[in-house]
Parts: structure tokens; C-alpha cells; sequence
């Protein structure tokens, strides 16, 4: 429980520091769908930023972000950088199934996994993939789970008001 | 930082959690609490998973609080202690939002906890998890010939992330390692070996000298896992490999059932890749929906000065059940009277720590409004100041005594660290 507090305290602080600035390099006004997007970013550089880069989504969600912002670059290279020391970004091997009935479905499945888990297209090896997954579904959870906070203590003073 | 990451988890037990929310549903003033009563039961994973499909439909409409409920640990309390210090009237929430509620029940979130280990990098005396340790030991005995000569291996179910590239060397090690046969070192204690099938006759015993991508990092692997042949099957090499890895991939999809709620049920590897597809999608929607959601947010009341509140020297409580005996006692006195000063004094050396996280995401809903509104910074007793519009008095004490206790927060710039 700590540990999954922890997680989300990290998560929050950094956050922050990503909506400060974002939000001072975007203009003003902006309407809703640009809002939504940028709180989106935010949040996404934020998750990657609390996994320090060191697993492949996170890098895969920093460099799928790198394109929509450039305030965010200084942060993102010094991640990527962080992460390169640690780790070679390289793929595993090629494994080869025998496709056929059942293969063929937990293989289809398992692109349609890659596919959703950030920078999945670029690992091969399944056992990776799932850990991979596995550990992109932890900080998911966190992710949802402060936003939510957020958006109840906010409609909670709204209430109020 | 990885390493302080991953700690050892404390287990906070659901059902106390529960029995502490039986006392309030007697107090109907404020909130909907007995509407959050009901939905605390579910503790199991199964139950879990139907809240899950159900609020997938977005069938359901649940309380805020509930949502604020359902967060994990200390968090959920301390925004809870905020929502009851600030609602003095019956405001109840009118504006329901269909909100998905995934990890409903904090034991939910620590089995998640629990598995964030495995993302961790180095596992240095970590041996919080006892439950990869059964499974793997489920693993190798209905396995019957995989062994592992040395006890770091066990370990290795929940692994660190090794990095990709050594993997891919290792890999290619092991298919020219297994090109040369080498004889079972004779010196093999193994109590899983007496399990093994003998075996035809003219069966060859091989030494698979694979180099494990679960030891820490960079070290050199020390241990091998021995495969046997098993009675009628091939007994080349890359079966051998195959088989292993086909083993490997199928622990990891035991560690996924644990996380992905509902998971027990399903067998086969489709039908769980299924559901992990499905749990991995809707959280990325639910993430997109808050988005949404909080782009809407309008509130200019709070405005606080980031450095003031992102301190390193924040002290988070180690322990979490204090955390949550503090948090329980300080909602339970938003409940019952606003004249339990008792309680409440007796708290104020863990509240004035609880007290710059509701800041924080308070903090995150008014930067989220800045986007429209030009953000003004303004000290941090301002924002503390604020807090007693909302507050009973009781509060006020709180915030004073936290206040006094960490004189330098309003005065010194703290350094934002990312």
C-alpha cells in the first residue's frame, strides 16, 4: 500500500511540474478539445516521467509525445538520456510460433496488445511484452486513480460553491 | 529512486477498513455515505471484476465519494478527511458522474502495489512478495522437470526490468550454448528431480546453461535452470528453449490474473490476453474521459504556490496504518460531532503531515483551470487561509498546528525536483 502510495505521490508532483509548463507555453484561450489534450500530455509525460524512463513504454510515451510539444523536449531528452545510460533500447529476438487454430489467436491478440501498450510494436519477445504490460498497468491504475481524486475534490468545491 | 519505490508493502487489512465505515453510515447529514456502505463490501476479486464489466457499460452512476473512496490508501483518506471538513451543509452531490470504479477496494490496489515490484530494476533483499515465491513454487512442482539450482531464481518471477539488448544477448547465448552437450554436473541437489520421469531409454540428460533475464541487471547469472526432457518429447535444443520460455510466458500470466481484475476465472492464454486487452483499453479511456473531464474544471478559489507545496520535505508517514487511523478518526469526527476536540489533538502530529497531499491535488485542479484563466500564485498561508472557508474549526486547529509546526513552508522556495 505505501509502495502504491508512493507511486502516486510521484506521480502528482511531477504532474504539476509538467502542467506549469505546459501551461506556460501554450496560448491562452484555448478551448476545450486543446484543454483536454493538454492535460492529457501533461499527464502522460508526468507517468513516464515517474517510471524515470526505465521500462520501454515510457520511453515509447515520451518520444509519442515529443512530437505534440516542444517545451516538454529538455525534459524528455534528459529522461531518454537518464534511461540510455541504464539501458540499451534494443529489441529481443525473433521468436517463431507455429501458426495455426489457437496460435493464431493468441497471436492476433497479442498485436492487438502491442498495439495498445506504448512502443509494444517494437518488442518481440512476448515474455517481454508482458512485462512490459504488466508493469504499464500499475501506473495506469495510478494515473487513473489520482486524476479521479482530482476531478471528485473539484466537483466536490464546485458543489460547494 | 527505484529503489525507494519499491518497498515493502504493508498488507492493510480490507475488512478493518470496512468495520471503521460502519460507524458513519449512522449520520445522514452531509454525505451519501450509505450509499458508499454497500459498494465497500466488495473486497474480492471477483466482485471486482463484475463492479468492473458493469461500470464498463457505464451502467452505473456512483457517488464522488465513492470514487474518492476507491482510491488507495492514505490518498483516499486524506481526500476524504478534506471532503467532510469542507461540506458543511447536506450538499449531496447532484452532479453524479458515471464514474468507472476499477480498483474499488484498497486490497486491490495493494495486490497492484505488490506487483509494482515488478517493474523495479535491482531486488536487493527483497522478498516482500510471498506469493510469486508460491507461485513459483506451484510452477516447478506441476512442472516436475524445470529446476533452479539457486534461490535468486525463485525470486526472478517478479523480475526487474532488464534491459532489452541483454535479453537479446542472452538469448543468443543460450542457442549457441545448448549446441555443445555438456554432462550434468554430478554435484545437482534437487528434490524435483526425483520427480522426473525416467524416461525412455538412450534418453540424454542436457544441461541448459540458459542465462536467466531475471537476475539483477548487469551481474553475471549464477544459476541455470536444468531442463529434462520429458518422456516422448523432442530433446533437441530449441524444443528445449521453446518449452522453457512457453513456461516463463505462462508465470507471467499467473502474475496477470492478479492484477487484472477477474482474471481467475478465464483459462488459456487468448482468453486472458483477451481480458488484458480489454483492462488496458478501458483504463486508457478512463484516462482520456478524466482528461476530458478535468479540462472542464473552472475553480480560480484556490490558488497556491507550487513551490510552497512540492517540497521534498514532505513528510509522508511510513506507517499507513497510522495514516489510516488518523484519517479515520479525523472523517469519523466530521460525522459524528465537531466537538471532539479529543480526537482530534491526538492526531495532530500525523494531520499536519496528511496535510500538503489533499494540497497537492487540490493544486492540479486549479493549474488544470489556469489554462483559461491566468494563474496567480499566491503564498502558502493565503491557500491556508482559504482552507478555513471551507472548514470547521477543528480544522482551523489543524491547520494552525501544522502551520506552526513547519514554519518554513511559507517562507523558503522549495526546489521541484523531476
Amino acid at each position: 500500500m505505501n509502495t502504491y502510495n508512493m507511486v502516486k505521490q510521484e506521480f502528482i508532483k511531477k504532474w504539476i511540474t509538467t502542467l506549469h509548463m505546459l501551461d506556460s507555453s501554450v496560448e491562452h484561450p484555448l478551448n476545450v478539445t486543446e484543454r483536454k489534450n493538454a492535460i492529457r500530455l501533461s499527464s502522460d509525460i508526468a507517468m513516464a516521467a515517474t517510471r524515470s524512463g526505465a521500462t520501454i513504454w515510457s520511453r515509447a510515451l515520451i518520444s509519442r509525445t515529443r512530437k505534440y510539444t516542444t517545451t516538454c523536449k529538455p525534459v524528455a531528452h534528459r529522461i531518454l538520456k537518464k534511461a540510455r545510460n541504464r539501458m540499451k533500447n534494443r529489441c529481443t529476438t525473433i521468436t517463431r510460433n507455429g501458426i495455426f487454430g489457437a496460435k493464431m489467436r493468441v497471436r492476433k491478440r497479442t498485436e492487438l496488445l502491442k498495439s495498445l501498450v506504448p512502443g509494444g510494436e517494437l518488442i518481440y519477445d512476448k515474455d517481454y511484452l508482458i512485462r512490459e504490460t504488466l508493469d504499464y498497468i500499475v501506473y495506469l491504475q495510478a494515473q487513473v486513480d489520482v486524476m479521479r481524486t482530482v476531478a471528485a475534490i473539484d466537483s466536490v468545491t464546485r458543489d460547494l460553491s | 529512486m527505484d529503489n525507494e519505490l519499491f518497498m515493502n508493502t504493508q498488507l492493510h487489512p480490507p475488512p478493518e477498513i470496512a468495520a471503521h465505515f460502519e460507524q458513519p453510515s449512522s449520520s445522514s447529514t452531509m454525505l451519501n455515505w450509505s450509499l458508499m456502505d454497500p459498494n465497500l463490501t466488495q473486497h474480492s476479486p471477483t466482485q471486482d471484476y463484475f463492479s468492473w464489466r458493469k461500470s464498463t457499460e457505464l451502467q452505473q452512476k456512483q457517488s464522488i465519494f465513492d470514487s474518492a473512496l476507491s482510491c488507495g490508501g492514505g490518498d483516499g483518506f486524506i481526500i476524504r478527511e478534506l471532503i467532510g471538513k469542507l461540506g458543511n451543509s447536506s450538499a449531496t452531490p447532484n452532479r453524479t458522474t458515471p464514474l468507472t470504479e476499477f480498483s474499488g477496494d484498497p486490497g486491490f490496489a495493494e495486490r497492484a502495489a505488490r506487483f509494482s515490484c515488478f517493474g523495479s530494476r535491482s531486488f536487493n533483499g527483497r522478498t516482500n512478495s510471498s506469493l510469486p515465491v508460491n507461485n513459483n513454487g506451484k510452477i516447478v512442482n506441476s512442472v516436475k522437470l524445470t529446476r533452479v539450482s539457486s534461490t535468486p531464481a525463485l525470486n526472478g518471477l517478479v523480475s526487474p526490468m532488464v534491459p532489452a539488448g541483454e535479453i537479446s544477448r542472452k538469448r543468443k547465448h543460450l542457442t549457441k550454448v545448448k549446441s555443445k552437450e555438456t554432462p550434468l554436473p554430478t554435484v545437482s541437489p534437487a528434490p524435483s528431480f526425483s520427480k522426473t520421469a525416467e524416461g525412455k531409454g538412450g534418453k540424454r540428460r542436457r544441461q541448459d546453461e540458459e542465462k536467466e533475464d531475471n537476475t539483477k541487471g548487469p551481474e553475471p547469472p549464477k544459476d541455470y535452470i536444468h531442463v529434462r526432457a520429458r518422456r516422448g518429447q523432442a530433446t533437441d535444443s530449441h524444443s528445449l528453449a521453446e518449452r522453457v520460455r512457453r513456461e516463463k510466458i505462462g508465470e507471467r500470466m499467473k502474475l496477470l490474473e492478479d492484477l487484472v481484475p477477474g482474471c481467475n476465472k478465464v483459462t488459456g492464454k487468448a482468453l486472458m490476453l483477451d481480458e488484458i486487452i480489454n483492462y488496458v483499453q478501458s483504463l486508457q479511456r478512463q484516462v482520456e474521459f478524466l482528461s476530458m473531464k478535468l479540462s472542464s474544471v473552472n475553480d480560480t478559489r484556490l490558488d497556491f504556490n507550487v513551490d510552497a507545496l512540492v517540497s521534498k520535505d514532505v513528510m509522508i508517514p511510513s506507517s499507513s496504518n497510522r495514516l489510516h487511523e488518523a484519517g479515520l478518526q479525523a472523517e469519523s469526527l466530521s460525522h459524528h460531532s465537531y466537538n471532539n476536540n479529543s480526537q482530534l489533538h491526538t492526531n495532530v502530529s500525523s494531520s499536519n503531515m496528511m496535510l500538503p497531499s489533499p494540497v497537492n491535488s487540490v493544486e492540479t485542479s486549479t493549474l488544470a483551470s489556469s489554462f483559461t484563466h491566468l494563474p496567480t500564485l499566491t503564498q502558502f498561508t493565503d491557500s491556508i487561509s482559504q482552507y478555513q472557508i471551507f472548514s470547521q474549526e477543528d480544522l482551523q486547529s489543524i491547520v494552525g498546528m501544522g502551520v506552526a509546526h513547519n514554519p518554513n513552508h511559507e517562507s523558503q522556495n522549495m526546489k521541484i525536483e523531476l
